[in-house]
């Protein structure tokens, strides 16, 4: 059974920002259907109970705030070395990355 | 034994016979090391984990070069405890593999036979310390990335409890499996490095307060149960490892403990929910790698081009195959029938576990693979088959369970590994009985 | 057909903590770029985030202020997208477990009081700042403001008009900043309004298709933006057609909207909890102390201002503009001010004083006990109000008692009889032709003459008495 299309995977792919030549698509299709496949075996798990979420926290209902970080991380990790010796492109203190489309294209009139 | 350090492992590694085990090497010279438990002694490193002075690429192209201006904290307390890293150890692309197959600086090979894999994803790991090059090394394991390469490398590898070592620095594949775990050419030298590394860190709110590992020696293992669970003993397990493992269980039993079978009926159920689970956090984690702050940029003319060809140039095949595979089990419409089953699958699979301990196992004893390092290229092409030599790694990671793999004698050769279980937080045991399956089963070390 | 206009607001607050939410970066506005970054604001490989308990305290603050449940366990989640000024490619944020639900909020309009439900309250991150036109054909990422905590406050559509959102909007500012947990800034973006606006036709109870607009950074913007939808959507329905669903951009120098473009939207977040993160365990007895230290909302100062002090509602609404304003009031009736003359004194010459260089009341160097001195002197007939208000502008860079400088500078007012007799009869004797006409009948003209009387006596004169003294002389 196909559970995704070329067309999904093209779809797919937008989201995750990568793209596909013509054969990792094939590829791509062939290789998610057989492991797809394989997780259908995940359709026999019980259904949802809340309860079983809520035992490892049981112990935090002591403290006044629970998964919040301890005073020793107030401060910030220092980095060794500043951006501009490892960012990609840099100006005046910024990161420097090609316009959006949205800045370079017209603007249509919504109203 | 003569401890080499990064100049002497280099020139070995340059040999035609090199492992291809480091992706880089520290300069022997910069002499950081303190006093401390580990005083002195060279640690490899698997490249995941930050280091202010060498790269941090992760086995990809997209970080390639990229030194991290901060510090693992795992790295931070080995140095801290007198370590010095020797060097960064080659892995899987971020962690995405069994074989270190898919580093884009090539595979690592198995020290006991070149044509086959170390296991992976922390393949370099485990091969360097096969290889005599460190007594110790840093891995990380997701589904069983450090204790699949111990196996097939006959080391010991050590996966403790999820959340007993800050994954603070370690560059993250899936968050909530993701532990740092320890290699070493004997029970006590794995251990000894957890010793140091674990323990709680105000950076990783996953990590957590727990008591230390209080190791004891037991000469005998009188009143101990083990349990050997029927779903890793069953088909599909090479009958060369089974007799290994059959060889553990009577050396366990006549040190005296009462070993019993138990069954943990979702065991089928954990790779599918493994490789849905994994791949989804991993799209997430992956989504900073955009081109904009750091690491690998491909120029384009706009925004959106350059963030696709930065990640098309940047990540192999593996990587691409789960993001996507990620991107879709978390998407409108196909989040319930695939992320949230997983979901329920783990906490089933986390009962199954329970369930075992509650009873009284002090300890379960599986195969750690299904059967002996393969050969290189093997299952390249065939992503499924590669998955489901996690089959018996990807529960403890699903529970958060501790779990070692400990040598269990070899197979023509192979190394064949021996996989222990504890309840969580119960380390202690696990090395306990490890020390003993060490001592009495031939071709330890 | 006649149609019902609804609309429910989306809100993002900056809450007002020293530190980011998830690092220990300093939360700053317009310092140089990336100057208050680190691994985690950055979105470095293998860093973390944690959470700062101060941002969660004041998430429960807002919540209670707003009537909200909050709720002691809330799960952070990952948001999905990708754009340069979210350094992880993902927002953490909360989805299918906020921190709060099921709130209200009171507010006044010229139609008179109404009410807005309060659907959820969830914590969140910012994202960092893209700018455009800095560098040629390029655009620039600042991340300075990445990672500073928000909260994003949700109504039901239960408003009606561009004038009630602008009138909620103004409550819920005036709320949070009594709550002190946010500068609520519309410019600097530490307040942001996003409306979603539909039609439906008179009477019925299902909701048309909205559409939402965004990017606005002002109260008068979003009342103008949301006039001009729900025009435009009016013509769409009479003319028989659909409205589409979409998110419309506010530009603010054309005052128009723009419809943003599809592939600016991202169509799937793909939310998860996000693994980085524990549960977020607020305590029962936490809340509860949150509670008790819940500081008093506009609504309920303006209450007991009127009852405590028996001011009418006008002045008790005045006073309680801001808690500021009202506590430099309870403060100079605390020291003995008598309280109508005081309300009087807060709202004319000392706002008057603060207007002049555009300062606010926390600023002001009269202390509380000085003004109430100064106000007694009033009452007591022993400086007149013009003087006093001369006094009150000298007191600010003057340590001397108010007595001492109305002494010093010779304001006492004067009730002395023979010197009044001669400040009068000195003005009548100048100005005989407006005697004859006062007599004539233009009585009107007295005023005229109280004031030459005034200026005669170099303002010292109690001005009642110079009435007095002058219509007597008049009509002698």
């Amino acid at each position: 059974m196909t559970r995704v299309t070329e067309a999904d995977v093209e779809r797919i792919a937008e989201l995750a920002h990568v793209r596909l030549e013509r054969g990792e698509r094939e590829r791509l299709t062939h290789d998610m259907n057989q492991i797809l496949a394989h997780a259908d075996a995940l359709r026999d798990a019980t259904p949802d109970t809340a309860e079983a979420e809520e035992r490892d926290e049981a112990d935090e209902a002591a403290a006044d705030f629970g998964g919040v970080r301890p005073s020793e991380a107030e401060r910030p990790d220092r980095l060794a070395e500043t951006p501009d010796v490892w960012a990609p492109k840099m100006a005046d203190g910024f990161f420097v990355v090609p316009p959006p489309p949205a800045v370079t294209g017209g603007e249509g009139d919504g109203s | 034994m003569t401890a080499l350090g990064p100049d002497a492992v280099r020139r070995r590694e340059a040999a035609p016979d090199g492992l291809n085990a480091f992706v880089s090497f520290a300069d022997e010279a910069d002499d950081t090391s303190s006093d401390g438990p580990l005083a002195g002694a060279w640690v490899a490193v698997k490249d995941n984990l930050a280091t202010l002075e060498l790269p941090t690429t992760c086995g990809s192209r997209i970080l390639e070069g990229y030194v991290s201006p901060f510090e693992a904290t795992a790295v931070r307390r080995l140095r801290e405890a007198g370590g010095r890293v020797l060097g960064k150890t080659n892995m899987d692309e971020f962690g995405m593999g069994s074989s270190t197959e898919s580093s884009a600086w090539g595979p690592s090979l198995n020290p006991h036979d070149r044509d086959r894999v170390p296991g992976g994803s922390s393949g370099g790991s485990a091969a360097a310390v096969a290889a005599g090059y460190v007594r110790m090394a840093l891995g990380s394991d997701t589904g069983g990335s450090v204790r699949q390469p111990a196996a097939f490398c006959g080391v010991v590898g050590i996966k403790p409890t999820y959340g007993r070592v800050s994954r603070y620095g370690l560059v993250a594949y899936a968050s909530s499996l993701d532990q740092v775990g320890t290699f070493g050419r004997t029970v006590d030298d794995a251990a000894r490095l957890l010793d140091v590394v674990a323990g709680p860190d105000p950076r990783d709110a996953t990590s957590v307060e727990a008591q230390p590992i209080q190791h004891r020696r037991v000469e005998s293992l009188e009143g101990l149960t083990v349990g050997l669970p029927s779903e890793y003993w069953e088909g599909g397990v090479d009958a060369g490892v089974r007799l290994r493992l059959e060889a553990v269980r009577e050396a366990l039993r006549e040190g005296g403990a009462t070993v019993t079978a138990v069954s943990l009926p979702s065991t089928a159920r954990a790779i599918p929910a493994y490789y849905v689970l994994a791949p989804a956090e991993a799209s997430s984690n992956l989504s900073r790698y955009d081109g904009v702050r750091f690491g690998l940029r491909t120029d384009a003319p706009d925004l959106a081009s350059m963030v696709r060809a930065t990640r098309s140039d940047g990540f192999g095949v593996e990587v691409k195959r789960r993001i996507m595979l990620g991107a879709f089990a978390l998407s409108a419409g196909y989040y319930d029938a695939y992320y949230g089953a997983a979901q329920r699958v783990r906490r089933e699979i986390s009962d199954d576990f329970r369930a075992v301990f509650d009873a009284g196992v002090d300890v379960l004893l599986t195969p750690t693979t299904p059967g002996p390092a393969f050969r290189l290229g093997e299952k390249l092409d065939d992503p499924l088959a590669m998955y489901l030599q996690d089959v018996f790694t990807v529960p403890p990671n699903l529970a958060g369970l501790p779990a070692m793999s400990v040598p269990a004698g070899t197979v023509d050769g192979l190394p064949v590994g021996a996989q222990l279980i504890g309840p969580w937080w119960q380390e202690a045991t696990m090395i306990a009985v490890a020390r003993v399956i060490e001592a009495r089963i031939e071709g330890g070390p | 057909m006649s149609w019902e206009t609804v609309i429910g607001v989306e809100v993002h607050v900056q809450l007002k903590t020293e530190r980011k939410l998830f690092c220990g970066c300093a939360v700053t506005f317009g310092d140089r770029p990336n100057a208050h970054v680190c691994p985690t604001c950055l979105g470095l490989p293998g860093a973390l985030p944690a959470v700062n308990p101060d941002a969660v305290k004041l998430a429960v603050r807002t919540a209670l202020s707003l009537d909200c449940t909050v709720h002691e366990r809330s799960v952070w989640a990952r948001k999905n997208y990708v754009y340069p000024d979210l350094p992880k490619g993902y927002q953490i944020t909360q989805f299918e477990a906020p921190i709060a639900t099921d709130g209200r909020l009171e507010f006044d309009t010229d139609a008179g009081p109404r009410q807005t439900r309060i659907r959820r309250i969830h914590m969140e991150e910012d994202a960092g700042k893209l700018v455009h036109d800095r560098v040629p054909d390029a655009s620039v990422v600042d991340l300075n403001r990445a990672g500073t905590p928000l909260v994003e406050i949700v109504t039901d559509p239960d408003l009606h008009s561009a004038e009630d959102v602008r009138a909620c909007l103004t409550e819920l500012k005036r709320v949070l900043e009594f709550m002190r947990v946010s500068d609520c800034n519309m410019e600097e973006g530490s307040l942001r309004a996003d409306a979603n606006v539909s039609l439906r036709p008179m009477g019925s109870t299902e909701l048309g298709t909205k559409t939402e607009i965004k990017n606005v950074n002002s109260f008068s913007g979003i009342e103008k933006a949301i006039h001009l939808e729900v025009d435009r959507q009016r013509e769409v329905l009479d003319r028989g057609d659909r409205v589409s669903s979409a998110t419309l951009l506010w530009d603010d120098h054309r005052g128009s909207l723009r419809v943003m473009r599809s592939k600016e939207e991202s169509h799937d977040y793909r939310y998860f909890p996000d693994p980085d993160l524990p549960v977020l365990v607020v305590s029962r007895s936490a809340i509860e102390e949150a509670r008790d230290a819940l500081p008093e909302r506009p609504r309920e100062l303006r209450d007991r201002l009127r009852d405590q002090y028996g001011l009418s509602s006008y002045d008790a609404g005045v006073l309680a503009h801001r808690s500021e304003t009202a506590a430099y009031f309870e403060a100079v009736v605390g020291s003995g001010g008598e309280a109508k003359a005081v309300a009087n004194w807060v709202m004319g010459p000392v706002q008057a004083l603060l207007n002049s260089d555009g300062r606010d009341i926390e600023e002001i160097g009269v202390a509380p006990t000085r003004l109430a001195e100064l106000i007694g002197l009033v009452v007591d007939g022993t400086v007149s109000d013009g003087n006093a208000r001369r006094v009150l502008n000298q007191m600010e860079s003057d340590v001397r008692t108010p007595a001492e400088i109305v002494e010093a500078e010779g304001f006492q007012q004067v009730r002395d009889e023979g010197a009044l007799a001669e400040w009068v009869s000195a003005v009548l004797s100048e100005h005989g032709e407006e005697v004859d006409r006062y007599r004539a009948g233009e009585t009107k003209i007295l005023g005229f003459l109280v004031g030459k009387v005034m200026r005669q006596s170099g303002g010292r004169a109690d001005p009642r008495l110079v009435n007095d003294a002058l219509k007597s002389a008049l009509e002698r």
